[in-house]
């Protein structure tokens, strides 16, 4: 017996034009909830410690490198006027944290003023650092 | 006249291949990124002045050095595990705002790591810093 094909077959076609606005609109979504970090030209050796925890994550960062030089946000920032600075990018902020990176190598000399021109610039300070094993 | 009417081509722009594209893109950033989750300790340091009351004089007081660390006027020198554990004897939550505070008078030569392993022991302690500076305000 002879079986007879189908003839006119309906074609299946899907449409995926909205999965296109779909991915535009994820990565849309992810390039503006990222954090992105400001100051990653500057090299740090991070402090160790055994007493670490996830600590509150801020978009005001400042950092000391090996040298001593102070970044606000990824940018140069001399110690007189980390506090005019800090208190710029903090008014208004939701939060008062501030992410603290400094060199392991730093002597307290250095980074002693950083802290105490933050804490009077009504920072609360999240002192960045890696857990020791 | 009777004009007649050319049958359109119905013209459709294929867009298949666009949503491949993003999707390649959503990939190609997912993988390149780094996920940073911050860690350390998160530290407040209260403003005052250094006139001591009496209740002041009860906090403990920290004397830290390149090699040492004294605790008060106490001879003895502390490893940072036995500070840790003088800290934990003294049972800081348990007490009240003031004598929770936690003096830590540094020495300008004192490297950033040492400090940060005295700084966080503090913390998870229960202790809240004060910083000694040297204008004696803290």
């Amino acid at each position: 017996m002879k079986l007879e094909r189908k003839k006119n077959r309906i074609p299946i076609l899907i449409p995926m034009a909205s999965m296109g606005d779909i991915a535009f609109l994820l990565i849309i979504f992810f390039l503006l909830t990222s954090n992105f970090i400001k100051e990653g030209h500057v090299q740090i050796e991070q402090a160790t410690s055994p007493d670490i925890e996830k600590i509150e994550e801020s978009s005001v960062s400042v950092t000391v490198d090996a040298e001593g030089l102070i970044w606000l946000q990824g940018s140069p920032c001399p110690l007189d006027v980390l506090k005019l600075g800090t208190e710029a990018l903090l008014d208004g902020a939701p939060s008062k944290v501030v992410m603290l990176k400094i060199d392991q190598a730093v002597p307290q000399e250095q980074f002693g003023g950083v802290l105490l021109e933050l804490s009077k610039a009504g920072a609360e300070l999240a002192l960045v650092g890696i857990e020791e094993k | 006249m009777k004009i007649e009417r050319k049958q359109r081509i119905l013209s459709e722009i294929n867009v298949g291949a666009f949503s491949d594209i993003a999707f390649l893109l959503i990939i190609f950033f997912i993988l390149t990124s780094t996920f940073v989750r911050p860690a350390g300790q998160m530290m407040t340091i209260p403003s005052g002045t250094s006139e001591q009351s009496k209740e002041e004089q009860k906090q403990i007081s920290i004397d830290l050095r390149v090699d040492q660390i004294h605790i008060g006027e106490e001879p003895t020198n502390l490893t940072i595990e036995a500070l840790r554990a003088r800290l934990a004897d003294a049972n800081l939550p348990a007490k009240s705002e003031a004598q929770r505070m936690v003096l830590l008078e540094s020495q300008k030569d004192v490297p950033y790591d040492r400090y940060f392993k005295v700084v966080t022991a503090i913390s998870q302690a229960g202790g809240v810093l004060a910083l000694l500076d040297e204008g004696g305000k803290n």
